[in-house]
């Protein structure tokens, strides 16, 4: 009996995958699963059958009934398939025919690749390379190569996206550091802008997705007061006018001494405002020189180097500069927003 | 965290300034102040002698006669002493007033906090027909807390009178709340002693805290074996008999309101104020919880069941730390202690643990079990276990102080095997001077280190630095770390700024941003396309309907949202997403995208492609019509001109993706290499996707354009004699490439023939199987002016080779 639902089912799927048609599949339907068919004379035979074995056989004809009917539907859905495509291929279509210029029109930069744009050509004219480094990231690189071993109370504040495969995507820029360490000669002096990512929830202020550029800068003998002078400057590149930063102490475990560093605000000039919440100040970006540890990470001896490093958030500079009230807009792909930044490119 | 002025100053000299000032100089020095709130007179408006006036009307009172109210029945009118010349009658709707209460009263001229939040300032009322003038106050009209349950039961003897701001400091007071993440590295200023320390430092006065003398007898109660001293490297214990659980003393109460700490009973309190103060978490277990007469330290058992007195039960496993007796655990060590051992209201002997527990293993346990506490979040942060001793005096002292006939009753039960070993820095002067670009001498860097009680040594320059315990779990171990004390303590505004001098370097860039911006250059600027952003992340029904497989994209662990649990491995989806919420207001879209798509497999790291993804829509099209193809073709080939990398073209795509028309489609060349595809949006995708306007894609690989060899085509020299341009429009079946005809062209006479185009397409029912092409053929001769005679045998080859070629019919 098991032995005629294989031959059965055998049977089937070699005449459906014969089929070259809509109407060949049908009469096969009927041939099989119809009121004469041989699945229903199958299942009319277990009548002679003792019921323990009808019971068993009968589920056996059910599931290949089943399997057939399934066998038919797939078929079918592939020759349907076939039959747009062949529809589809016969339209005497010419690629090589030529092209037809678009109407002109203005196009946009997005607002953050403008900021970005801003920022990478006042550190290229500073000396800087423009790198661009992985958004999935190991654990490695993006946390203890930076000084950042697992159970540190750090790793809180970067609520982390990971991978099934033990991977994640970068919380972010800094693990550019150390890559950077690793390819390119001493001294050095880098930017890498991208995307990070955040496990958080999406609000006005916050989103998951949001863009940073890491700055770094190796050689023998560098300090602090080199790192304020640099903000400054890049700053006032930005911004076109003139700053007020300050440094306060701040922790990241992969820069010491580590800041935060300040600016003015420049919604009230320092007064107070809601903008920086009543204190004359706007935080706005991490920065220290390296800790040695990421410096050893990178293959650079902190005796003979040492290094700083910050990380400035481009959509919130996006969002200061343009006064954007939502971060969403900026993966929204709405043309409404796309359409109101035209100086990309501007030089 | 938040910080009352008010018990800083018990322990530094430092009540005389102004705390709301010096919160800047802590966050520019420190860590970052979110907020400084002026307590006690709700109104902030009010300063000066306008609020301490107001002030000064909150005193305390007690309840000397109760009466009914004549006209209302949960109205009383009760007669107060509060120290005025005579007491007052009037009307209190508390539930617990009562004769002989000791409670809060606030007169005529005190701001409270009204019904609707906002400041009220007292005045004479009349209740249901009786004037009354002031009244008793709960702790949340007084803006403390939220206790609105009834008006304040002070429970120690304090005489009637006595102004509130008196008898409690903390009523009036400035509360710093400070960011706690910027305390991450400060395991020494999660207490109050601590953060004394600190600002006693950073003002230049004296730091005056000791921890309290207290007696233990040489008896001993609870034993302590300790079975992990990996995990807890250090435990202490003690007992302490005569306990009568009750109110803490309203001082206390008010502080630990302000503290953030809802006051519960003396012994919750007092433990929430030892480690509020001195930082250091305490448990006090009930001694009679306590089975046999040792504590067991010791890693939990696999799958161990416990229940901590939040009510929560938890599995536990090997790599928690818990507390036992001979029996049970009665605590998740450092986390959180158990449902069976608290105290209650009849308990009288405790025994209170004070111990230092493993940073990481903590942490491990707090997040796992999901049981984040004050407890854990400072010991996750390497607690000095010195503190132990400091935290365990504290306690027992405001026993002993509050509680009338309470008595220490053991030893101290102290296992501390191996206290860590002094942690020692050798730097110089100069070099804190160069990593800071500040002059500062070795006596200078000395000095501030000496001020924040580290040891120090000088000889010349260079110095030798002992790190005080509270500074060297975790905080302090090398030389920068010291560089960071002095700049900070220094203030970083007193460093110039100077720009690095640096050595040039040979300029480099890297090739694909060069490809990306240039691309970027030419599409948002003369082809008029919008750069957009979609997210890494894409929704399963949105691959389904591309033909995509999601088992072939790379997973998320803890995806934001279930839809949405794989990376992108093609632009697409996301951005016909995209298309589609916009195109009922934009019936024509032009957008791209520059990003990265995520390729691999569950192991090894994945690949990151940079793409350029373009989208062109019109809502308004036919879908059978080739224009959107034709336009996109123009674009992508103009953007491919600015890479400088060969002539760009297109040609047969064999291997189109799923959600690609199987026939509009061509794969995108550079200097003949493939380098990206243009299709129209498969119909089938069209449908399951719901997307109403026709759409042509194009993706362009970056990194491989990014490869290509530079072409810089040369200059072509100008042609020496006139040429001249001859059109021939030819009908040829449809199935005929234009481009084949246009090389046919080209070969008639190739000596004259600089280029051929096809200008015109034209398309008809008239002709169904045919199509009407226009070509230029732009002609010229090194050496010579043209004739007319060459132009017509020209004319006639070029007709006759079509005619052979390709089945044309040329109009005449
Ligand atoms: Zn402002």
């Amino acid at each position: 009996m098991s032995d005629s639902i294989t031959l059965l089912k055998e049977k089937a799927a070699a005449a459906i995958t014969g089929a070259l048609d809509a109407d060949a599949l049908r009469e096969l339907e009927v041939a099989y699963l119809g009121k004469k068919g041989e699945v229903t004379a199958l299942l009319k035979s277990l009548g002679q059958l003792a019921p323990e074995e009808r019971k068993t056989m009968g589920k056996a004809v059910n599931d290949a009934r089943a399997e057939i009917e399934k066998m038919i539907a797939d078929r079918r859905e592939r020759l349907e398939g076939e039959a747009l495509d062949r529809d589809l291929a016969e339209t005497g279509f010419d690629l090589t025919l030529p092209g037809i210029p678009l109407p002109a029109e203005a196009g946009r930069w997005h607002p953050i690749s403008i900021i970005a744009d801003r920022v990478e050509r006042a550190f290229e004219q500073l000396g800087f390379l423009v790198l661009d480094y992985p958004e999935v990231e190991t654990e490695h690189y993006n946390f203890d190569a930076l000084n950042i071993p697992a159970d540190h109370p750090a790793r809180d504040m970067q609520d982390t996206f990971w991978l099934k495969n033990g991977c994640l995507l970068r919380t972010h820029t800094s693990p550019g550091q150390v890559r950077a360490m690793h390819e390119y000669p001493l001294p050095l002096r880098a930017i890498f802008p991208g995307r990070v990512f955040r496990y958080e929830r999406t609000d006005a202020s916050h989103e998951h997705t949001f863009h940073q550029v890491e700055g770094l800068m190796i050689d023998r003998d560098l300090s602090v007061s080199n790192l304020i002078a640099i903000m400054k400057v890049l700053l006032e590149t930005i911004f076109e006018r003139e700053v007020t930063v300050r440094l306060r102490p701040g922790f990241f475990p992969f820069v010491e001494p580590g800041f935060e560093l300040d600016i003015r605000c420049m919604n009230c000039g320092g007064a107070g405002c809601s903008v920086c919440k009543h204190s004359g100040w706007v935080e706005l970006l991490p920065c220290g020189l390296v800790h040695p540890n990421v410096l050893r990470a990178g293959g650079v001896d902190p005796e003979k180097w040492v290094g700083w490093a910050f990380g400035l958030g481009l959509s919130r500079l996006a969002m200061m500069r343009y006064k954007i009230s939502h971060i969403t807009h900026f993966m929204g792909a709405d043309p409404r927003f796309l359409r109101q930044f035209p100086e990309g490119g501007a030089r | 965290m938040k910080v009352s002025w008010s018990w800083i100053s018990r322990f530094a000299e430092v009540g005389d300034l102004d705390a709301v000032a010096l919160s800047t100089r802590f966050t520019l020095g420190v860590a970052e102040i979110d907020e400084v709130l002026r307590v006690g007179v709700p109104d902030a408006t009010l300063e000066g002698e306008a609020r301490a006036a107001a002030l000064s009307k909150v005193v305390i009172a007690k309840v000397i006669a109760c009466r009914p109210h004549p006209q209302a029945e949960k109205l009383q009118l009760v007669t107060v002493d509060f120290g005025g010349p005579e007491p007052r009658e009037i009307v209190s709707g508390a539930p617990n007033a009562r004769t002989g209460l000791l409670s809060v009263f606030a007169d005529e001229g005190a701001v409270i906090v009204g019904k609707d939040g906002a400041p009220a300032v007292l005045g004479e009322a009349v209740i249901r027909g009786v004037p009354s003038r002031g009244m008793l106050v709960s702790f949340a009209e007084l803006g403390i807390g939220d206790d609105h349950a009834g008006v304040i039961e002070v429970p120690d003897a304090i005489a009637p009178g006595t102004p509130l701001a008196k008898a409690a400091p903390a009523f009036d007071d400035v509360i710093w709340d400070i960011d706690n993440k910027s305390l991450t590295h400060r395991p020494d200023c999660w207490g109050h002693v601590g953060l004394a320390r600190e600002i006693a430092a950073l003002c230049r006065r004296p730091f005056t805290w000791r921890a309290p003398e207290v007696t233990f007898p040489d008896v001993a109660d609870v034993a302590v074996k300790n079975e992990a001293p990996d995990l807890c490297p250090r435990y202490s214990c003690f007992t302490m008999d005569g306990i009568a659980v009750g109110p803490s003393p309203l001082w206390m109460q008010i502080l630990l309101w302000r503290l953030g700490q809802r006051p519960i009973n003396n012994l919750v309190d007092f433990t929430n104020l030892a480690m509020l103060t001195v930082g250091n978490p305490l448990h006090a277990f009930d001694r009679r919880q306590i089975g046999g007469d040792t504590i067991v330290v010791r890693r939990a058992a696999p799958d161990e069941p416990f229940t901590t007195l939040d009510g929560r039960a938890h599995r536990l496993t090997a790599d928690d730390l818990v507390i036992a007796d001979a029996r049970k655990p009665v605590a998740l060590a450092g986390v959180m202690g158990g449902e069976n051992s608290m105290v209650a209201a009849d308990t009288t002997r405790i025994v209170l643990e004070s111990a230092n527990f493993h940073a990481g293993a903590i942490r491990r346990t707090a997040v796992r079990t999901q049981t984040r506490t004050d407890s854990s979040a400072r010991f996750e942060k390497s607690l000095d276990p010195h503190q132990v001793w400091d935290a365990s005096r504290f306690f027992a002292d405001l026993v002993l102080t509050h509680i009338p006939g309470a008595r220490v009753s053991s030893c101290f039960e102290d296992v501390f095997p191996a206290p860590p070993a002094p942690v020692v820095i050798r730097t110089t002067g100069a070099f804190v001077a160069r990593r800071l670009g500040l002059d500062v001498t070795a006596e200078q860097v000395a000095d501030v280190l000496g001020r924040l009680q580290f040891g120090v040594t000088t000889d010349g320059d260079d110095l030798t630095v002992t790190v005080p315990t509270f500074r060297a779990t975790k905080d302090i171990g090398i030389p920068e770390d010291l560089v960071e004390e002095v700049g900070r303590w220094h203030g970083y505004d007193n460093i110039a700024p100077e720009l690095p001098a640096v050595r040039l370097a040979k300029p480099f860039s890297l090739p694909v941003r060069t490809v990306s911006r240039r691309l970027r250059e030419a599409l948002s600027g003369e082809l008029g396309f919008l750069e957009a952003m979609t997210y890494s992340f894409c929704r399963v029904e949105d691959l389904s309907a591309c033909g995509l497989d999601p088992a072939r994209h790379l997973a998320l662990e803890n995806p934001i949202s279930a839809e949405e649990p794989v990376l992108r491995a093609s632009m697409f989806p996301n951005l016909l997403a995209a298309v589609i919420r916009n195109e009922r207001r934009e019936p024509r879209q032009r957008m791209y995208e520059l990003g990265r798509v995520y390729h691999g497999t569950q192991e090894g790291f994945p690949t990151q492609p940079r793409i350029a993804a373009l989208v062109l829509s019109d809502r308004h099209a036919d879908a059978a019509d080739t224009t959107l193809f034709f336009q996109m073709k123009d674009a992508v080939l103009r953007a491919l001109r600015t890479q400088e990398r060969g002539a760009p073209g297109v040609e047969r795509l064999p291997d189109p993706t799923p959600f690609s028309h199987p026939v509009r489609c061509a794969r995108v060349t550079l200097g003949g290499a493939p380098v990206g595809w243009i299709a129209q949006v498969h119909p089938r995708t069209r449908r399951q996707l719901q997307l109403e306007s026709p759409v042509v894609m194009a993706c362009l690989e970056l990194d491989v354009i990014a490869g290509l060899p530079k072409v810089v085509v040369p200059f072509e020299p100008l042609p020496r004699f006139p040429g001249m341009e001859h059109d021939l429009t030819v009908l040829v079946p449809r199935t005929v490439a234009a481009a084949d005809v246009a090389r046919a062209l080209a070969g008639v006479a190739p000596e004259i023939t600089r280029e051929v185009t096809c200008f015109a397409v034209y398309e008809s029912p008239k002709f169904p199987d045919r199509r009407s092409l226009s070509f230029r053929l732009h002609l010229a001769h090194k050496e010579r002016t043209l004739t007319q005679e060459e132009l017509v045998e020209l004319h006639e080859k070029a007709v006759s080779t079509v005619q052979k070629t390709f089945d044309a019919q040329v109009a005449s």
